[in-house]
């Protein structure tokens, strides 16, 4: 069993090598494997140096960083939730950072305030955050009265289209350029993020995942359930805070930069599962967040190669597991 | 051991249980008994959360968590059926309250582990997934996490429910061995007399919100009177 882990660590690393190279390679212009390299060494035309460098190396970075943001987050509330079709979007915690943004950013020039954008950032990344933490704190709330799995994706589901009806409203009073900075957002992208963007998303994405490391032990022990864990010595309250502070962080900046990127959550844990067949979170967590990496950067390639939105291509890849998970559970 | 003195239990607004105590000593294996709702689950829960729960002479209020996982474990009612969660692993949690930040498992608590299955009799299902087992056999691997857990006291929610009636009494066999020849104190809440009277010492006997324990042959006349 050590060895398939090992194995198999080893391959999803080296894919996201070359999906990571890929990534930088793919685009409106085919950068030759010999150019990246020059460019990343500083030397080649100025102009391949400005693309690789400041356009398709930071792009790529968001795709690692995101694929694994939202991968270990929807993991972290498949296991808080006891619910294996819990995850960031589904739950409704990308739909509350929606939220939080769409009052930052629409709502902040209906105030006749103007910001400059590294404000705008630092504001757009700390109302994602907040309106997550806000839903994951319902969520939470409403899954210790309701135990059944579909009732709380059902819940979800309304805490969603009911965020999109205050946003919708708020739409109707906003400015034709805040209305469509905020609709560009919803689509979702990878490279929208700039340099100084990722200098900022990525210490938190880094601290947040660092919390989910921390976390491992209690995740470990909650697979049992809250009283057996509490039984073996497990402090409750705090290990929930510090998943759900993880979670928050990885979900709601990831979604604060890139918009709500759909089914990487709830799909990436489970295909983790299946190929290291393993419910050990020494295990699932650096598979989840390899395999992550993996479906963001592939995402990413197919999403430049059509020009599509990152949140189509996610959603097509992971919505048929969504439905194994389902089927496989009546 | 472990006991309670004169505490009141209530569910929800309705209190159920009034100013009962009871004891328990090392070695002894007590079956709780009760008609359903009379309170057998909520004096369990008191058990490991009651402030006045003392655990050798410690108020619970002044035993840390990880020392109260070090004193005592529970079995529960519920089914732990998760994929790709093999038998050892499930078992295994129960060294939780003695690993490292990571829960890294040392030598010794892999022999520990492989010791408490061996005692349930499931060492044939090392190595399979718990999602693939019956609920007898999961029943046997719950006990099995509890005994890893190497706490004096196991507390067990109606681990013979559900159970096809050999199972029920193999389960009442194995909680006597454990407190018969490794001197556990256990309490376990049961619908099944039939199957606890021959192994049990005491019975803890829940009517009309008070508690009696009685030792068996005295409860056996007691159950006879009350519940036929």
């Amino acid at each position: 069993m050590r060895s398939r882990t090992t194995i198999l660590t080893i391959m999803l690393a080296l894919l996201c090598v070359v999906l990571f190279v890929a990534d930088i390679a793919v685009g409106s212009v085919t950068i030759p494997l010999a150019d990246i390299v020059s460019a990343l060494m500083g030397r080649g035309p100025a102009e391949v140096r400005s693309i690789v460098v400041d356009i398709r190396l930071v792009r790529a970075v968001v795709a690692v960083l995101a694929g694994a943001a939202l991968s270990v987050s929807g993991l972290q509330m498949q296991v808080l939730f006891r619910n294996p079709l819990a995850g960031p979007y589904v739950l409704g915690v990308s739909a509350g950072a929606s939220l939080g943004v769409a009052l930052f950013v629409l709502g902040v020039p209906l105030l006749g305030i103007v910001l400059s954008p590294a404000l705008q950032s630092i504001g757009t990344a700390g109302a994602a955050w907040i309106g997550s933490a806000v839903v994951l704190m319902a969520v939470v709330a409403l899954s210790r009265r309701i135990k059944d799995i579909m009732v709380m994706l059902i819940l979800g589901i309304m805490l969603s289209s009911g965020v999109s009806a205050v946003v919708e409203i708020m739409q109707y009073f906003s400015s034709e350029a805040a209305l469509k900075s905020y609709v560009v957002w919803t689509m979702g992208s990878l490279g929208d993020v700039t340099a100084a963007q990722l200098a900022l998303l990525a210490p938190v994405i880094i601290v947040g995942l660092a919390m989910g490391v921390a976390a491992i032990k209690p995740m470990n022990t909650l697979l049992a359930g809250e009283r057996y864990a509490a039984s073996m010595g497990l402090n409750i309250s705090r290990s929930r805070m510090l998943i759900l502070t993880s979670t928050t962080l990885l979900a709601g900046t990831i979604t604060a930069f890139c918009g709500p990127v759909g089914f990487v959550g709830i799909a990436v844990p489970h295909i983790a599962r299946m190929l290291f067949r393993s419910a050990d979170h020494r295990t699932l967590l650096p598979a989840t967040v390899l395999t992550g990496v993996v479906m963001l950067l592939l995402g990413d390639i197919v999403a430049k190669y059509f020009t599509l939105p990152i949140n189509t291509i996610t959603a097509l890849m992971g919505i048929p597991i969504v439905i194994y998970i389902v089927m496989r559970r009546r | 051991m472990i006991r309670l003195d004169n505490i009141s239990l209530s569910y929800g607004s309705r209190t159920i249980l009034r100013d009962v105590s009871l004891h328990l000593s090392a070695g002894e294996l007590c079956a709780l008994i009760g008609r359903n709702g009379a309170g057998k689950s909520t004096l369990l829960r008191a058990l490991t959360s009651h402030r006045k729960t003392l655990i050798n002479g410690t108020s619970l209020a002044d035993l840390a968590p990880e020392k109260l996982s070090e004193s005592v474990a529970i079995v529960t009612t519920e089914r732990i059926r998760i994929e790709n969660l093999r038998v050892e692993e499930l078992v295994a949690l129960g060294r939780a309250p003695y690993t490292n930040w990571t829960g890294r498992l040392q030598d010794i608590d892999r022999e520990i582990v492989a010791e408490a299955i061996a005692m349930v009799g499931m060492s044939d299902f090392t190595g399979r997934d718990t999602s693939s087992l019956s609920d007898g056999e999961l029943q046997r691997v719950m006990i099995a996490r509890a005994i890893a857990q190497q706490t004096p006291i196991i507390l067990l929610d109606e681990p013979t429910a559900f159970l096809d009636i050999p199972t029920r009494f193999e389960v009442c066999r194995l909680l006597a061995d454990l407190a018969h020849h490794s001197g556990k104190c256990i309490l376990f809440s049961t619908h099944d007399v039939d199957a606890a009277l021959p192994v049990c010492d005491t019975f803890a006997i829940i009517d009309n919100g008070t508690l009696c324990k009685l030792p068996t042959q005295e409860a056996a006349a007691e159950i006879e009177r009350i519940f036929r």
